[in-house]
Order: structure tokens, then sequence, then C-alpha cells
């Protein structure tokens, strides 16, 4: 019983975070709300410009991030590693795979700063200067 | 010729790890983004011990990309090569390697779906002379059905078409109204060619799967013959199971230069690939091929088994026994024997 207070106790103070991942994009970007599909097809870099002809600038985070993980999984079912392949391939064809941001704060910055731009953070980060396009689980 | 080779080593990676320290999001395989600009490459060193020939270790390639988004119109792309240098042959000798200028072209964003492409690009012709880095290529040894037959460089322009849909059809139209830019030393292109126009449609059928057909015309500059290819090319999984093949056959028509000589009125090869995923990290792999050479009187008749092991996406090791019961081409030769090779992105 007092092992099992002490695990409580250790996981009430442990900070955590939101469940889940906001889509977050460019205050410029023509759009309130964006389909899971819409979503896909940017990041399989099929999607090239938005509605108002700025072109579209995805942000990923870094391979051993958890929320890339959390968001490879919930959008394309893949793994992180058949998506860098995928990437790998369409790089090799002058294309430009998402560009990476290392932290929340980082894509925060970046999507705040730059036209175009789209990417994901933890659901419990402020969101103050971007849009908020999805939800993600 | 070696001085060069460390020039172009130092200067790629010296480059590229002072973009990399610079930059805190560089990660490996996935190149360094610096704005507006874009730096990435890859390098494959390869261990051949084929039957009655000296074992050789060689550096295969060094390959720098660089390319830039600048504008809808200007999007530059080049892609510069340290190629086929020998590091140690058994008795000696070896090749000194050659500087290329594998492609160097701009893509102007004509349309959400339509990009004009003018420069040095691959030949869109089947699925493998696009993505040809030794990192991606399941095997080292790349069938002659996708890259002999037909001018796998085009110098001129390119429009491609992509509905980025995934379930409509993507094609692209090229003409190379003279020869190639930057043209390769004779020992890496045995054949060269003028005056090419093609074609090439693909229908995507999932991530990586799917079908495609080619066609070409054009002219041989060594023998003075015209052509015409047609090809199809196909990619398809099952589970942990890939099938992957390319068919080509071309006609050739016209007098041959003196000193020439066509055994066959026609060319044609297809190979067969299937790739088995052991586990994600371990794949075992086995081809075969068969190709007649219309300057050759016999045919290449190839089959391989290889096993490679990727611990991450931009990393490879292969392994690969190929046995030839043919006749093997003089250049880009494929005989009987063993390879490895490493393969990094960078």
């Amino acid at each position: 019983m007092r092992i099992l207070l002490i695990i409580l106790g250790v996981l009430w103070v442990v900070p955590g975070q939101a469940d889940g991942l906001l889509v977050i994009a460019s205050p410029q970007v023509p759009l309130t709300r964006i389909s899971a599909k819409q979503l896909a097809d940017i990041y399989m870099l099929k999607e090239r410009f938005w509605a108002d002809q700025t072109q579209v600038i995805p942000v990923n985070r870094e391979a051993s991030a958890s929320e890339r993980e959390n968001f490879s999984e919930a959008l394309f079912d893949l793994s992180p590693q058949e998506l860098a392949e995928y990437w790998n391939r369409l790089s090799f064809q002058g294309k430009f795979p998402p560009l990476i941001q290392t932290s929340d704060e980082a894509v925060l910055g970046f999507v705040r700063s730059v036209p175009g731009a789209i990417g994901y953070i933890n659901a419990d980060q402020p969101t103050a200067g971007v849009k908020v396009l999805l939800r993600l689980p | 010729m070696r001085y060069k080779l460390f020039i172009l080593i130092f200067s790629q990676f010296g480059l590229l790890y002072s973009a990399a320290a610079l930059a805190a999001d560089y990660e490996l395989g996935q190149g360094w983004h610096g704005g507006n600009y874009y730096l990435s490459g890859y390098t494959n060193f390869e261990l051949a011990a084929s039957f009655n020939q000296p074992a050789t270790l060689s550096m295969d390639d060094l390959s720098l990309f660089a390319g830039g988004r600048i504008n809808r119109w200007v999007n530059p792309f080049t892609e510069v090569e340290f190629s086929k240098y020998t590091l140690i042959q058994q008795g000696g000798a070896g090749t000194n390697g050659d500087v290329l200028v594998e492609r160097m072209y701009n893509d102007a964003l004509l349309s959400a779906h339509d990009t004009l492409r003018t420069g040095k690009i691959l030949t869109p012709l089947g699925d493998w002379n696009l993505v040809h880095a030794a990192p991606l290529t399941p095997t080292i040894t790349r069938p002659y059905s996708t890259a002999r037959g037909f001018d796998a460089y085009v110098s001129g322009i390119n429009w491609v078409h992509d509905p980025e849909d995934g379930t409509t059809p993507d094609w692209q139209l090229y003409w190379q109204p003279d020869s190639e830019w930057f043209k390769r030393p004779p020992g890496q292109a045995p054949r060269n060619f003028h005056n090419v126009l093609g074609g090439h449609v693909n229908m995507p059928l999932g991530l990586i799967d799917k079908v495609g057909a080619s066609i070409q015309h054009g002219q041989l500059v060594e023998t003075g013959e015209s052509f015409i290819l047609y090809g199809i090319n196909a990619n398809k999984s099952f589970g942990g199971l890939k099938l992957e093949s390319e068919a080509i056959t071309s006609r050739f028509s016209g007098a041959v230069l003196p000193g020439t000589t066509r055994y066959h009125g026609a060319e044609s090869g297809i190979f067969v690939l299937a790739d088995y995923a052991i586990t994600a990290k371990w794949h075992g792999i086995l081809e075969g091929e068969h190709y007649q050479d219309h300057t050759v009187e016999s045919s290449s008749r190839n089959i391989l088994l290889a096993v490679s092991f990727r611990p991450s996406a931009p990393m490879v090791w292969k392994l690969e026994y190929v046995h030839q019961a043919g006749t093997s081409a003089s250049i880009a030769p494929i005989r009987t024997g063993w390879k490895a090779a490493f393969s990094l992105m960078f």
C-alpha cells in the first residue's frame, strides 16, 4: 500500500502533457480547419500551395521525438522510418522534405513567423499568434 | 587525382559539418535546411570480388545535392558527384574517379500541379532511373534494363504534371534538342544520345506502389542509329513483400556508322525483383534479369541473391551474390561474384 502511495505521489508531481497534438498554421494561412486527408497530403508533399497561392511549408519534429511518432501514427498509420524512407526518395527527386524543428517552442516560433508554415505541437502549449486547424488524438 | 578526391571530400564534409553545426535541426539523412536553401547528399562504398577479376574496394559515389526554394519561378537544384574511385585493388591499379555534374536544373511551378523543369535531369523512364542513389536502391547491382538501353540523362526541358491526388495518373514529357550537358566520360557513359524526345506516365497505387509506362525516341551518337523505346514498370507491396519490375524494348533503324555492328534489330530486357522484410531492418532480396543488347551477340542472364541491413532510414549495409549465365557488357559489367556495400544519406 505504501509503495502504491509513493508511485501515485510521484505520478502526481511529474508534470504531464495534455493528450494529443494541435495542428497549427501561420496566421496568414487561408483556412480555419483542415481535414486529416488534407493534412496527410501536405506532409506527403502532394499539396504545394494554399488557396491564396502561398507555398505550403510543412514542419516536422526530429526523428527521435515522441510527438513525431504520435503524429506519424495518427495521420498515416506508418512508422517514422517508413515516412523517412518515402521523404528520402522525394528528396532525391528534388522535393523538399518537411523542415525540422526540435521543440514545441521552435515549431511555434517558426510557424508564427513564416507565411505558409504548418506544424504540430503538444496540446498543452499556448497557441498565441498561430491558427489551430486540427486536434489529433 | 587523389588530391582532387581529398579536396572534394573535405569541401563536402566541411560544408556539411559547418552547416550542420550551425543548424540545431540537422538530422542525418534529411539534409540541412537554411531558410530557402537545402543541402544534402549520399556516399556509397563498395567491395567487389568478381570471378576472375581483382577484388576492389572503391568509393562508388560521393554525391552532394544543393537546392533552393526562392520563389514560384526560381527553384534551382544541382547534384555533383565524385564517382568510381578505387581505394584498394588487388594487384594495384584501379580507377582515379570522375567528378560529374549529374543534374542541374530549375523548377518553375506553373500551377499547383504543373512544373516546367529546365536543365540536365534524370530521365523519367521507369522507376529506378529516377531514384538510383545507393542508399535508396534495394541492390548494389543495377539491372541493365534500368539504364543501358536509353538516354538516362536528358538536357533540355521537362514538363511534369502531377495531380497529386493519389488516384489520377501523373505524367512527364521531355525534349533534349542536342546532346548531354556536362557529358560523362566514356568509362561511365557507354552510349551518348541526341535529339531525344519522350514521355512517361505513372499511376500511383499506394505510398510507393505504382505502375508506369514510358516511350523514348532518339539517336545514338556512337552508331548513328535511330531508336524508339517502349517501357513498363511496376512496384507492388504485399505486407512485407515488395515486388518490382521494369521491362524495355527498342527498335533500331537506319544505317550504322563504319566500325559498328548491329547484331539485332531490337534491344530488350526485363528484371523482376522480390524484396522481403524479414524484420524491420533485415531484408532478403532475389532478382533475375534477361537483357539482350543489340550490339552484343548473346544476352546477359543474371540472377542475384542479396541481404540488406538498414539500422536507420538513411543507412544501409548490403551483401549480394550475382551469377551471370550469359554475357556481361564491358562497361558497367554484371559479372559472377560477390559484392558488399555501405551507403549513407547525409
